[in-house]
Order: C-alpha cells, then sequence, then structure tokens
C-alpha cells in the first residue's frame, strides 16, 4: 500500500455535552481485589463513572493502574469485589452466570490486544461463534459472518486460519467478531497494542466509524495519546483511582496527558 | 437451541479428527467392551438355541425313567443286575397315566456287532415298536419294528446310519444279517440320520432290537433298566412326570416315608439347563464386557481432562463471547459421547462380524438381535456422557477471566 494520507479523527457528531442521553455503564464505589493467597492486589480502588449511551471513551494509565482489570468488569467478564455496576439500567452483580453470558453475547462486543481468535478455526468459524451461542441458524449466521468480514475488508480472507493472517487482520476479523450480535457497547483492551502505527490507523478508523455510523458506545484502553485522540473523553487511572476524567482537544478539552509523565506526577486526588 | 446441539456434534467429530491417534487409542476400551459383549452374547446365544434345537431334535417331550438304588451298604459287585423297574410299568404307565402318551421299557449296552465283512462295538438299544415313534425318528428305508416282533422276540433289528456303513460299507443292508454273539439279526430297517446329540455322541451309530431279545438273549436279565415315555403335549410334561411318579411310588409299594426308587428326567429339565448354563455365561460374559465398557470410559475421562485443560484458552474465548456455561458443558459433554459412541460403533462391526466369523467356526448360527446392538450403542454413548459429566463441569465451571489469560 502506497502511503496513505495521515488517518484523522472525523468531524465531530459527538452527544458528549448533551445531558439528556441515557446512562449506559453506571459506576459506584466500584473497588476490585485480586486475593491470590497472603498477598491481595487492590487492583481498582473506588470508581465512580457515568458513561452515556453513545460515547467513545478512552482509558489510559500506566502499566498495572488497573485499565484491564476494569474493563473486564465492564464487559461482564469479571465481578467487582465491592461496589455496584449498572449496564443499561440494571444491576449485573444480581445477574447469574448464564444470563451475563447472555449479556457478553448480544450487548455486548469485546476486543483484545491479542485477538484471541480460535487458532485452530478459520475467519469465518471466529465471526461466526457468537451467533451459535445466539442460537442464529447455520444459513443466516454464514451469510452474517461473511458480510461483517466484507466490512472490515477481510471478504478475501474468510476461510484463512488466524495463523495464515497478519496481525491486523486477524484485529478485524475479532472487530467483525465482536460486531455480528449486532452489540450495544464495543470494549477494546489496548487494540492496537501489537500493530504499527498505519494497522493502529486503520482499525481506528473503523471504530470511529462504528461510533460515528452506528452510534456505538466505545471504551477503549490505551497507552497511545494517539488513540485517545480519537475518541470523545478520557479517563486517567492512576493505581486504581481515576486521576483525571477531561474531553479531548477534538471536543474542546486540554491535552491527551502523556501517561508515562503521569505516572511519575503526584495524583491530583 | 436446535442449531447449538449440531454445532457442538460438529466440533466434537472436528476435535475427534484433529486428534485422530488420541482419538483412536481412547476408543480402544469401548471397542474391545462393545464387541466382546456383542460376540459373546450372540455366540452363546447362538450356542444354546442350536444345543436346545439338538435336545428337541432328540425327542418329542421325552421323559425318562431310570431305576435307582435305595438300598444302602451293598455294592455293585453281585453279577445280578438289579433293576426297579419292569415292563409291567411301563405298560402301566402308558395305560394309566394320561399325561403320557406312549411309554416303552429301553435297555442298551455295547457290544460287538458282526457283518460279514467286518465287525464294530455298537451302542445297541433293546426297545419296543413305540421307540422311533418316542424319539420322533423315521424309518429310510424297509420298515420299522412292530408289536409282533416284540410280542414274538422276533430275531429282526433297525440299524442307524453309521453302523450301516461301518458294518457294510457302501452295500444295501435291508435283509443282511448281523450277529450279535450267538444270535443272529435280520436288518428290516435302516433309520434316518439323526446326527450328533448335545453330548457330542453320534445318534446313528445305532442299532434297534426287540426288547425281549436285549434282556433275555444279549444281556441275560429280566427286566429293562429304564422307561422312556414321551407326554401328550409339551405342557403335560411337569405333569406327567407328577403321575409317573405317583404311579410308581404305588406300584412299587414305597411307604411314605421312602425314597424313590427310581429317577424321572425330562428333557425340558435338559433344555433348562442348557438355558441356565448359557443365560449365566451371557452374564458373565456382560459383566466382564461392563468392566472393559468402564475402564473405556475412565480413559474416555481421562482424556477429556486433558482436552480440557490443553483448551482452557479456547473456553474462556468462547465464555467471552457468550457461550453460557451450558454451552460449554453440552460441548464437551456431545465431546465424549462423540469418542465412545464412535469406539462403540467400531466396536458393533467388529463384534458383528466377528460373531459371525466364530459361529461358522464353531457351526452354529449366531443369534445378533438388532436389540444387542442397539443396547450396546445406548450404553457406549452413555458411558460417554456419564464419564464426560466430570471433564464438561470442569469445563463449564472455570472463570472465563482466568481462562482467557490461561496460556
Ligand atoms: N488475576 C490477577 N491476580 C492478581 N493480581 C492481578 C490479577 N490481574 C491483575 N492483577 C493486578 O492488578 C493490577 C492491575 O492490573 P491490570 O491488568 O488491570 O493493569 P493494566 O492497567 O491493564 O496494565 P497494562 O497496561 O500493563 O495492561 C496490577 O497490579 C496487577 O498485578
Ligand atoms: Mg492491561
Amino acid at each position: 500500500m502506497p502511503d496513505a494520507p495521515p488517518i484523522q479523527p472525523s468531524d465531530i457528531v459527538s452527544t458528549i455535552d448533551d445531558a439528556s442521553v441515557p446512562i449506559t455503564v453506571k459506576l459506584r464505589d466500584l473497588h476490585k481485589i485480586y486475593d491470590s493467597g497472603a498477598n491481595a492486589v487492590h487492583a481498582v480502588r473506588g470508581l465512580n463513572v457515568d458513561i452515556p449511551e453513545g460515547q467513545y471513551i478512552s482509558i489510559m494509565g500506566a502499566s498495572g493502574s488497573g485499565k484491564s482489570t476494569l474493563l473486564n468488569v465492564l464487559g461482564a467478564l469479571d465481578v467487582p469485589s465491592k461496589g455496584t455496576y449498572h449496564l443499561a439500567g440494571k444491576l449485573t452483580s444480581k445477574q447469574t452466570r448464564d444470563e451475563l453470558a447472555a449479556l457478553r453475547n448480544e450487548y455486548i462486543g469485546f476486543i483484545f490486544q491479542n485477538f484471541n481468535l480460535l487458532t485452530r478455526s478459520t475467519a469465518v468459524e471466529n465471526v461466526e461463534l457468537p451467533m451459535v451461542y445466539a442460537g442464529v441458524p447455520t444459513r443466516k449466521r454464514r451469510a452474517a459472518a461473511l458480510a461483517a468480514l466484507d466490512k472490515v475488508g477481510l471478504a478475501d480472507r474468510a476461510n484463512h486460519l488466524p495463523s495464515e493472517m497478519s496481525g491486523g487482520q486477524q484485529q478485524r476479523v475479532a472487530i467483525a467478531r465482536s460486531l455480528v450480535n449486532t452489540p450495544r457497547v464495543l470494549l477494546a483492551d489496548e487494540p492496537t497494542g501489537n500493530l504499527d502505527t498505519h494497522t493502529s490507523g486503520e482499525i481506528m478508523k473503523i471504530l470511529d466509524e462504528l461510533h460515528t455510523k452506528d452510534g456505538l458506545t466505545i471504551i477503549i484502553v490505551t497507552h497511545d495519546p494517539g488513540v485517545a485522540e480519537f475518541t470523545e473523553r478520557v479517563i486517567v487511572l492512576r493505581d486504581g483511582r481515576i486521576i483525571a476524567d477531561q474531553k479531548t482537544p477534538r471536543c474542546g478539552g486540554p491535552a491527551v496527558p502523556d501517561v508515562r509523565a503521569l505516572s511519575l506526577s503526584v495524583p491530583e486526588n | 437451541m436446535f442449531a447449538l446441539w449440531i454445532e457442538c456434534f460438529k466440533m466434537g467429530l472436528r476435535e475427534l479428527w484433529r486428534h485422530r491417534l488420541r482419538s483412536f487409542l481412547t476408543m480402544i476400551g469401548m471397542i474391545m467392551g462393545v464387541s466382546v459383549v456383542i460376540i459373546c452374547v450372540s455366540v452363546v446365544q447362538g450356542v444354546k438355541d442350536s444345543l436346545i434345537g439338538d435336545i428337541r431334535k432328540a425327542g418329542k417331550n421325552m421323559m425318562f425313567v431310570f431305576t435307582e438304588d435305595t438300598r444302602k451298604g451293598i455294592g455293585t459287585i453281585g453279577v445280578q443286575v438289579n433293576t426297579n423297574l419292569s415292563r409291567d410299568d411301563a405298560e402301566a404307565i402308558e395305560l394309566e397315566c394320561d399325561g403320557v402318551a406312549m411309554a416303552s421299557g429301553v435297555q442298551g449296552t455295547n457290544v460287538l456287532v458282526v457283518s460279514d465283512t467286518s465287525t464294530a462295538t455298537v451302542p445297541v438299544t433293546g426297545a419296543d415298536h413305540k421307540y422311533t415313534a418316542i424319539r420322533n425318528w423315521g424309518i429310510e428305508q424297509g420298515r420299522d419294528l412292530e408289536p409282533f416282533d416284540v410280542i414274538a422276540s422276533r430275531r429282526v433289528c433297525l440299524i442307524g446310519q453309521t453302523t450301516m456303513r461301518e458294518l457294510f460299507g457302501d452295500r444295501n443292508a435291508i435283509n443282511r444279517t448281523v450277529r450279535i454273539g450267538r444270535i443272529s439279526l435280520k436288518i428290516v430297517g435302516v433309520l434316518e440320520p439323526k446326527g450328533i446329540n448335545p453330548l457330542g455322541m453320534d445318534e446313528d451309530n445305532a442299532l434297534i432290537v426287540p426288547l425281549p431279545i436285549m434282556l433275555r438273549d444279549i444281556m441275560n436279565r429280566r427286566e429293562p433298566d429304564a422307561i422312556l415315555c414321551s407326554a401328550k403335549s409339551d405342557d403335560d410334561v411337569e405333569f406327567a412326570v407328577q403321575q409317573i411318579t405317583q404311579l410308581l411310588r404305588q406300584r412299587h409299594k414305597l411307604a411314605e416315608a421312602d425314597k424313590n426308587d427310581f429317577r424321572v428326567s425330562t428333557l425340558k429339565e435338559k433344555e433348562e439347563q442348557a438355558r441356565t448354563i448359557s443365560n449365566q455365561m451371557t452374564l458373565l460374559m456382560f459383566f466382564l464386557a461392563l468392566v472393559s465398557l468402564m475402564v473405556g470410559g475412565v480413559g474416555i475421562m481421562n482424556i477429556m481432562l486433558v482436552s480440557v485443560t490443553e483448551r482452557t484458552r479456547e473456553i474462556g474465548i468462547r465464555m467471552a463471547i457468550g457461550a453460557s456455561t451450558k454451552a460449554i458443558n453440552r460441548q464437551f459433554l456431545i465431546e465424549a459421547a462423540v469418542i465412545s459412541t464412535a469406539g462403540g460403533t467400531v466396536g458393533i462391526v467388529l463384534g458383528v462380524s466377528g460373531a459371525a466369523y466364530i459361529s461358522s467356526a464353531i457351526g452354529v448360527e449366531p443369534l445378533m438381535s438388532p436389540a444387542i446392538v442397539g443396547i450396546a450403542f445406548l450404553f457406549s454413548a452413555g458411558v460417554g456422557v456419564i464419564f464426560g459429566l466430570l471433564p464438561a463441569r470442569r469445563a463449564a465451571g472455570l472463570n472465563p477471566i482466568e481462562a482467557l489469560r490461561h496460556d
């Protein structure tokens, strides 16, 4: 591919200042303690966050600050040790394992840094998988999976195994997989962490489109200020606490803080 | 939800194919178990059937009355052979017991029989004219014994196929004579072939002579050792046995406390014995097979546990994208069932062909009921499900996050 012009965030179609938008994610005094025997790790310490529907938000922070922990709780993959998490008005701690599974299946899309594709299944089979658990009939499933792959520009790789694809391609398969059940919330844990700048740009473009065109709520964990600049709002964590929660420059906020610098500075609260 | 079942089944098959060698080794226990059950059950049942068929062939609703020595302290050294039965007993049984159709005194012994060209030791039976009817034995050539032969002690005899061949080769034996000691007997009839009896004896090695000739001329005794009877119908056998017992006790003037001085045995008893023995064998085989299936099941459980550990990350991914515990559970259960039923199916094929081969080798018709095949199939599926329970539960119980982090 010849040198394309640097990919820029699209024009702001933001609801960030609209107070009437319903809250999708509501956290109150959220704690997560990993209790592995003698030494307990207090990974998240009392978060209070509201994320309105359709918001595009990034979570930043130094390594070990609790970003992944928070995202796993948001994705209903893990349960908080203390505090409440309401997703679309429902208290997740009240729900059974299988109700949470159904939530992950239908309401949430998850994208991982290391893709987490089934290595022995082809791209299209991977994309079909969420529909298998949603009980979609085989034929419909195949068509929808191919359409999703087409959407991320991988129609011609449908029958390839993950091992036969580049990292960027694998991540696009993962994005297609996260989208096939038309979720309302998309969670991405360092989706570009393993990719070069150009490929990152491609991935960010897809996410950006999902936000602007489909109005998805997107929560993205990143180290990269460049990635955070695509979003509307940035939350910065340090040692499991929020040290900054602000608009990004494109929505009129201050510059996205440099994570490495932050980890050295004294927390503000 | 049906789609999920099919999907699980497909995933199971694929996983099976992916680890072909491992799956095959795991299946061996099942294959052995199932094929051994099928071979054993069908061969044993086949042997039983042919045994019972042979017993039925021996005669129609046959009953034997044997003399039994009830005196104590007297050895069998004496020359005089004692019997508690008599020809009159036989006659009385036939006349007075309404469950009995026919009765004939019988006396057998092995003696040297001489023809004009050769000699042979033959089991000779003395009986009256009803003998062939009771034994359900046809005459191939010539005639049967007649009442007059017996009454008049005529020196005639019937000859079996094997004996005829031994004594006369390919020549026609009718109207020729054979000699037993100093007595010459004219062959008036050739018996139909009857084959090997359940005790392995050749029934066609036989010479039938009128009872008086046997007793007086050949064995030098007064009365026969045994009475051969046939009941009127299969259902009458037990009733007839009772009647005979009662009648003989009365005729022998036995007191209430005395033991029977005779013994009545029936072919039905023999049939029951054959049936009991073969059923016991079948049961034994069944337990052996059960053990083998258990061993196979444990093998499956073992490999499934390994598989769950190996695929922890896969399970985590599936859970992360919304697989319920039920779906994961089902996936591994079905996978275990697929392995075991695949083993079971191979076992059925091997078992059926093995049973056919072995049966033809020992010369019986294998009894292959679809029920056995069906039961074997269901059993093998059941083994997979039962021994898959633990691994499947372990897989379904994994924490999604920890499973995802597993490498
Ligand atoms: N399963 C676990 N058991 C014990 N401690 C854990 C576990 N997972 C995370 N932690 C701890 O919790 C803290 C937060 O971890 P987390 O993975 O959320 O950090 P992060 O912000 O995502 O870091 P990174 O940027 O390196 O991914 C860390 O101190 C980590 O050691
Ligand atoms: Mg992390």
